[in-house]
């Protein structure tokens, strides 16, 4: 007997963000998912944007990592409060994850801006809604300009891009104009940020700006049950 | 890697389905799109080790895929992206830009139970 279901498979996950989007605007935080491949920069990006934040405006992290507190010792170290998450194997954070993270990160008072460091992944994290309020997505310059064209899900649904490491073009093969191509061909609302966050920094301001005004995007209602 | 949240997320819906009611579950159709990244054969081996000791046991996941669609912003045309294939960069038509929409979907479209009546099918206890 055939029985009709019509249901999402990640439907208690899309639950739970939703209530971390309530929470987070309740608490007057916006929330930045980052999203990359490892090594892409992300630990190194949201650094370079917290020390760039305009004044009362709280930087504050969780880290994703499938082993280890390295990510968290560097932003700990740098005076922003902090808090990991260790997968043990998962590849991707879940909402239920980042709730239990929220709350552990002490209470600001004032606005704030959350950034969440997802695992070093281009594949698995684009399934998984956290309730954020803008998805980054980072590229870097020695990954290559073909990357939006190998991973399109992640991009497609980037609300901003970036191409870290922009200091290494000319000396690395990488075609700038493809790069843009391939991520149009996926998004075409996206703007794309250049930046360089290690040593002489480059990009940081404007990418700020864009951060901290955006409104978040109007979303689908529900894309995994294609409305 | 997702695959295996993935299946505990098919079984959810299944199982919480009101129909199932300790009834056998065969099959279970589920729709993903061409850009969900699912990988049938990971889903499978998930699937197998999850349902153990449910009425899912023992049942399979047939997964239809959705395409996305590639729609051109200059004359209109449209054509279908599957999962694995390259992405276009400019319309095959008219060499405009593209638009890439869906393919994100991934839900439990229906499942198939065996006959409430175990005495009539090859249910549990039947012979």
């Amino acid at each position: 007997m055939l029985i009709p279901v019509r249901k999402a498979v990640l439907a208690h996950n899309d639950a739970e963000a939703a209530e971390n989007a309530r929470l987070f605007e309740s608490r007057r935080v916006r929330v930045v998912n980052v999203m990359a491949s490892p090594g892409a920069g992300k630990t190194s990006l949201i650094l370079a944007v917290a020390r760039a934040l305009p004044e009362g405006l709280r930087p504050l992290v969780i880290e994703g990592d499938v082993a280890s507190s390295i990510d968290t010792e560097k932003v700990a170290a740098a005076g922003i409060p902090v808090h990991q998450i260790n997968t043990d194997g998962d590849c991707h954070l879940d909402a239920g994850s980042v709730r239990r993270a929220f709350e552990a990160l002490p209470a600001v008072s004032g606005p704030g801006l959350l950034f969440i460091e997802n695992i070093g992944n281009l594949i698995c994290p684009a399934e998984f809604d956290l309730g954020e309020d803008l998805r980054l997505v980072i590229a870097s310059v020695p990954e290559g300009d073909d990357k939006p064209r190998k991973y399109p899900a992640i991009f497609a649904l980037a609300d901003v891009v970036i191409l870290n490491k922009t200091d290494l073009l000319g000396h690395v093969e990488f075609d700038r104009a493809a790069f843009e191509a391939g991520i149009r061909a996926v998004n075409d609302r996206a703007p794309i940020f250049d930046v360089t966050c290690r040593g002489t920094t480059s990009g940081i301001g404007a990418l700020v700006s864009w951060l901290v005004t955006e409104p978040r995007p109007e979303r689908p209602d529900s894309p995994a049950m294609g409305t | 890697m997702h695959e295996a949240a993935i299946a505990r997320g098919i079984l959810d819906a299944v199982l919480a389905a009101p129909a199932v009611a300790g009834r056998r579950i065969t099959r279970v159709n589920v729709v993903a799109g061409a850009l969900a990244g699912i990988v049938g054969e990971s889903l499978d081996l998930f699937w197998a080790e999850l349902c153990r000791g449910t009425p899912a046991e023992g049942s399979e996941v047939r997964l239809s895929i959705a395409y996305a669609i590639l729609s051109c912003r200059s004359c209109g045309v449209k054509s279908e992206h599957r999962p694995g294939r390259t992405v276009e960069l400019a319309c095959a038509v008219c060499g405009g830009p593209l638009r890439l929409e869906g393919g994100r979907e991934l839900y439990v479209e229906s499942m198939e139970v065996e006959d409430a009546d175990p005495g009539q099918k090859s249910g549990p206890g039947a012979q």
